[in-house]
């Protein structure tokens, strides 16, 4: 059969591999100077500011570094010059590309290209239908005429969709833009840029370093890697690094960042303890710049920043209750949904609904539900009491419990809404650890004489330690990062999601409040990373447990 | 299988190249004009077209957003838009909706203003003037204004608001500079359930606002008395907002700030005077609890008298009951009200001030207003032509639009905390407010400590 192929195209080698090391040493020294002008640039230009100098900088850094490292190698001729030079190389390729589109507006474009996209939804159909009539004949081995239509029409219906999606204009305007001394330079640097680092790639430049087969495999696994790579470093990594490096600054999102090391942190953790005699109010037993966080009996705790600790004290509170009722309910009802009772399947999806419905809707829900004037928890709760009064000897008074608005008992709203929303998914993930348990040690304890009881306690709980493990720590890293749920609860208090008298506020709140209403993104961060801190030991203690457990 | 890795390759670079092409039509290049003058061929009866065609390269791109409410002012604003667009040949506008107050409004634009992606213009509301104004973020417009035909002058607008807009907080006096112009005015009005009054039995506060006994102790005899109608009646409610507070503490002859906002008068006598009425109030069980939204409960004709905005009226003009508004009742010191306002102000980093600033003229003009006050959300800020108040009173319901006129004569503007940190004193403020009302925190305990506390977030 004759099939529509397209050539294969490869770029010229020039040179040959050792004269194009030679070459590429001298390229490497040049481009290591030019990255060193960048960062110069980057350092003191005042065009840049603000994250757009720390990326530019970060990034100069780092291909500076892969420079110096790959002219050492090259001119000792060591086949790490080879790595280091390709990396450099093919960041530069990368980063040319991506600045160029970014100059041209591509990626402002793209959500444009969502709305243009839709007409070439009857293309893209074809297209599909097409290439699926192809597998279909190749996998029949019949209809060769057919198969090849088929083949044609789908090239046809993807050139099809191009156009329609705006291919040409497109196109012309790239080119437009891209018509200036600096839109070409880009263009240059990145055309340049690519075909060192294919040439350099080449397996003669290779054997002529001695590159063993272990390198040219990781070179290889790293290249397919690596624009998973790249993202997880632009949009994770990098980020992540950004967020600490902001955490010991002052910066407000707008100008440049102004390094003051570790004083968020020691703004955010800082406590004082005094004894107050009688008579003494809080701030006369403080130290200047601190405020009571609490007192019990004459010793009174200050904080620099009550609300963080605060914040802090609310969200242990919260995860006391929050994480046993949305994990020891779940594996009761996990135990009732193993049965192979007729309809339980529908039963197991219904429990499954909350954890797939979205934070906001459910949250909304219960506001109506807690509303104390109007509320359907409210009325349902008089409407009891109220029979139960008609019982001779009955007195009791409508509690008309003020859910979103009593201080005491906000938090525990808030407790009420995670558990609803989590008690169906982590019972399925206990189901799916309920099923793995193997039926012959049930079997044999009842031979034994084992109750029910002591079957759950003795063969179901020890069997489902790793599922226990798995819905505790990620259950209890969803408490302490709690957020959504707050925030439409209690929408209109200050913070925001903060609760009256900031009962529910927690650190996510807290850090929300900091960095995008208050402008302290410095600040924020270091929340953050102290939030992080606490999630991570609150995981390490349970990896700990469970490896006791596992051990004993 | 090489044939379909080209094809995979081609699909996603021609994707990515088209993504070029969507905005060229609103694109400055050059070569764009050109194209619009050979396509759009204008047609002899449409005058706009004819307007457009005959100088397209003067027109540019302008961005603009503000903060609806509900999907009628989005449909209000996006007809204004349009007609703006349509009359004026000098910028192509495109109005974006931004999200509700509690969808986050400020918090998205501060996020996209740090990103370089916010619009040429938007609204903020008035007390995020100076934190906006003070960052840079916003352009001071006084040079463009003065160099402005269209520009009515800062004495055509509402004169509280315009104080504030025009500081300079280099030389801390009001005048030199300008930071926008108001986009409309507000203020608070007590909503009432007349149908709850009448069968409660209590006077209408209308006729004793008439007779000049609307008072502190003529609104909690109504309150006492619609919310003897039963336990899931309340007798008043207002929602957890500073405003909500502060006039009861404005009413007493207090306020949050001493007369040039640089300390906080919240401790004082007449402040907590204020705030002693109004948690007795609650701690009688009079309200809706404060902290949970009133507006449901009145809605559903539980609540017999709600503090709220002019904002509120078109959804409340779908009541089934008898409803209307009474201005707020007077204090020891009289009834003093808050003047809401809020902005359209120039992004600093718009690449088209002069233009922008015409839009800023052209969305506070006196037709414009009129269209939007229509609705029923606000009241026009233009004091310059006496007109727009007489059609203001006539958008009813509700029929005593009065109280919101009378509610403006004696009010307070809010406004930006030039030498302070809005923000951060609201966030001491509000909770420890929650406390009083709660019956968590003494008045005596709030009043030793509140002023300290709030002086801190000065500068």
């Amino acid at each position: 059969m004759t099939t529509l192929s397209l050539p294969r195209m490869r770029p010229p080698r020039l040179l040959s591999a050792s004269a194009w090391l030679q070459a590429l040493l001298g390229w490497r020294v040049l481009h290591t100077l030019a990255v060193g002008a960048g960062l110069w640039w980057s350092l003191t230009s005042a065009a840049l500011e603000g994250p757009g100098r720390i990326a530019a900088v970060a990034a100069a850094s780092v291909v500076l570094l892969l420079d110096l490292g790959a002219v050492a190698g090259l001119a000792m001729r060591r086949s790490f010059g080879r790595s280091l030079s390709l990396a450099a190389d093919y960041l530069t390729f990368v980063g040319a590309i991506l600045v160029l589109f970014q100059r041209n507006d591509v990626f402002r474009g793209l959500d444009a290209l969502g709305a243009t996209f839709v007409r070439g939804v009857p293309f893209g159909v074809v297209a599909i239908l097409a290439w699926v009539v192809t597998g279909w004949g190749e996998q029949r081995g019949t209809l060769t005429q057919v198969r090849r239509i088929a083949r044609y029409v789908a090239y046809a219906a993807v050139a099809g969709l191009l156009l329609a999606v705006g291919l040409l204009p497109g196109l012309a305007t790239f080119l437009a833009r891209t018509a200036t001394p600096e839109g070409l330079l880009l263009l240059v640097v990145a055309v340049v840029s690519g075909y060192l680092a294919w040439r350099t790639f080449q397996s003669d430049v290779a054997e002529q370093l001695e590159v063993s087969n272990q390198t040219t495999r990781t070179l290889d696994g790293l290249l397919f890697a690596s624009p998973n790579l790249l993202g997880f470093a632009a949009f994770f990594a990098g980020p992540l690094i950004f967020s600490l490096f902001v955490s010991l600054t002052e910066w407000d999102a707008f100008g440049d960042a102004e390094f003051i090391g570790l004083a968020n942190y020691t703004q955010i953790l800082a406590l004082n303890v005094g004894i107050a005699s009688a008579g003494q109010s809080a701030s006369e037993v403080l130290a200047p710049g601190y405020f009571e966080w609490f007192s019990v009996g004459n010793v009174v705790v200050g904080a620099q920043d009550v609300l963080f600790w605060r914040s802090i004290r609310n969200i242990v509170v919260f995860t006391l209750f929050a994480l046993p009722l949305s994990t020891i309910p779940a594996l009761f009802l996990a135990t009732l949904l193993n049965s192979k009772a007729p309809g339980i399947k529908v039963f197991r999806a219904i429990y499954f609904v909350p954890s797939i419905a979205g934070v906001v809707a459910v949250a909304l829900i219960w506001r109506q539900l807690f509303d104390s004037t109007i509320g359907w928890l409210n009325y349902l709760i008089s409407l009891t009491v109220s029979g139960l009064n008609n019982l001779p000897g009955v007195a009791i008074t409508d509690p008309r419990i003020q859910w979103l608005s009593d201080a005491d008992i906000a938090l525990f709203s808030l407790v009420i809404v995670f558990s609803w929303m989590f008690i169906g998914y982590n019972a399925v993930l206990f189901l799916a650890g309920l099923q793995g348990v193997d039926n012959t040690l049930y079997e044999a304890a009842m031979l034994d004489g084992a109750n029910r009881w002591q079957r759950f306690r003795n063969i179901t709980l020890p069997a489902l330690r790793p599922t226990t493990f798995f819905v505790v720590a990620s259950t209890g890293i969803l408490t302490l990062q709690l957020f959504g749920e707050n925030v439409v609860l209690f929408p209109t208090t200050t913070p925001i999601g903060a609760g009256p008298q900031n009962s529910t506020l927690t650190p996510v709140v807290y850090l929300y409040e900091q960095g995008f209403r208050r402008f302290a993104f410095g600040y924020a961060s270091a929340v953050a990373w102290v939030l992080f801190v606490l999630i991570f030991f609150f995981t390490l203690v349970q990896f700990r447990r469970q490896r006791e457990q596992a051990e004993g | 299988m090489r044939t379909k890795r080209w094809i995979a390759l081609l699909m996603a670079l021609g994707l990515t190249l088209a993504a070029c092409g969507e905005d060229e039509a609103t694109d400055e290049a050059p070569d764009t004009d050109d194209e619009v003058e050979e396509t759009e061929e204008p047609e002899e009866d449409e005058e706009v077209d004819e307007e457009a065609a005959a100088d397209p390269g003067d027109a540019v791109p302008l961005r603009w957003r503000t903060r609806p409410d509900n999907q009628q002012e989005i449909d209000v604003y996006q007809s204004v838009s349009d007609t703006i667009d349509a009359e004026w040949d000098g910028a192509t506008l495109e109005y974006e909706a931004g999200g509700t107050e509690t969808a986050a409004y400020q918090d998205v634009l501060r996020t996209e203003i740090a990103g370089g992606t916010a619009p040429d213009v938007f609204w903020i509301p008035g007390t995020d003037i100076a934190d906006f104004a003070n960052r840079g973020l916003i352009l001071d417009v006084r040079d463009l204004a003065e160099a402005s035909e269209l520009y009515a002058g800062d004495d055509a607008y509402a004169p509280g608001p315009m104080e504030l807009l025009t500081y300079d907080p280099e030389t801390q006096t009001s005048g030199p500079s300008l930071w926008g112009l108001p986009r409309d005015v507000s203020t608070f009005a007590f909503y009432l359930n007349n149908d709850l009054i009448a069968e409660a039995g209590a006077p209408d506060p209308r006729e004793l606002d008439e007779a000049g006994d609307w008072n502190w102790d003529t609104f909690r005899e109504v309150a006492e008395a619609v919310d003897g109608l039963g336990d899931d009646i309340q007798g008043f409610g207002m929602n957890n907002w500073w405003a909500n507070p502060g006039i009861w503490m404005n009413s007493a002859g207090g306020g949050f700030f001493n007369e040039d906002r640089t300390e906080s008068r919240v401790g004082s006598d007449e402040s907590v005077l204020g705030l002693e009425f109004l948690s007795g109030m609650y701690q009688d069980g009079l309200g809706v609890p404060y902290g949970e939204d009133s507006q449901p409960p009145f809605q559903a004709g539980q609540v017999g008298m709600q503090l709220t905005g002019r904002w509120s009226t078109p959804a409340y003009r779908d009541n089934d009951f008898d409803w209307d508004v009474v201005n707020i009742p007077a204090g020891p010191a009289g009834a003093i009200n808050w003047t809401f306002w809020g902005a359209y102000v120039v992004n600093a980093d718009t690449e088209h001030p002069e233009q922008a600033f015409e839009l800023l003229t052209r969305l506070t003009d006196g037709d414009v207003q009129a269209e939007i006050a229509e609705l029923g959300a606000n009241i026009p800020s233009r004091v310059d032509d006496p007109d727009t108040i007489d059609q203001f009173l006539t958008f009813t319901p509700p029929e005593n639009n009065q109280a919101f006129i009378d509610g403006l004569e004696s009010s307070e503007p809010e406004g930006p905390l030039w030498e302070g940190d809005w923000p951060a004193f609201d966030g001491i403020l509000a909770p420890a407010i929650e406390g009083v009302i709660a019956g968590d925190t003494s008045l005596e305990e709030f009043q030793a400590t509140i002023d300290d506390e709030l002086n801190a977030t000065f500068d």
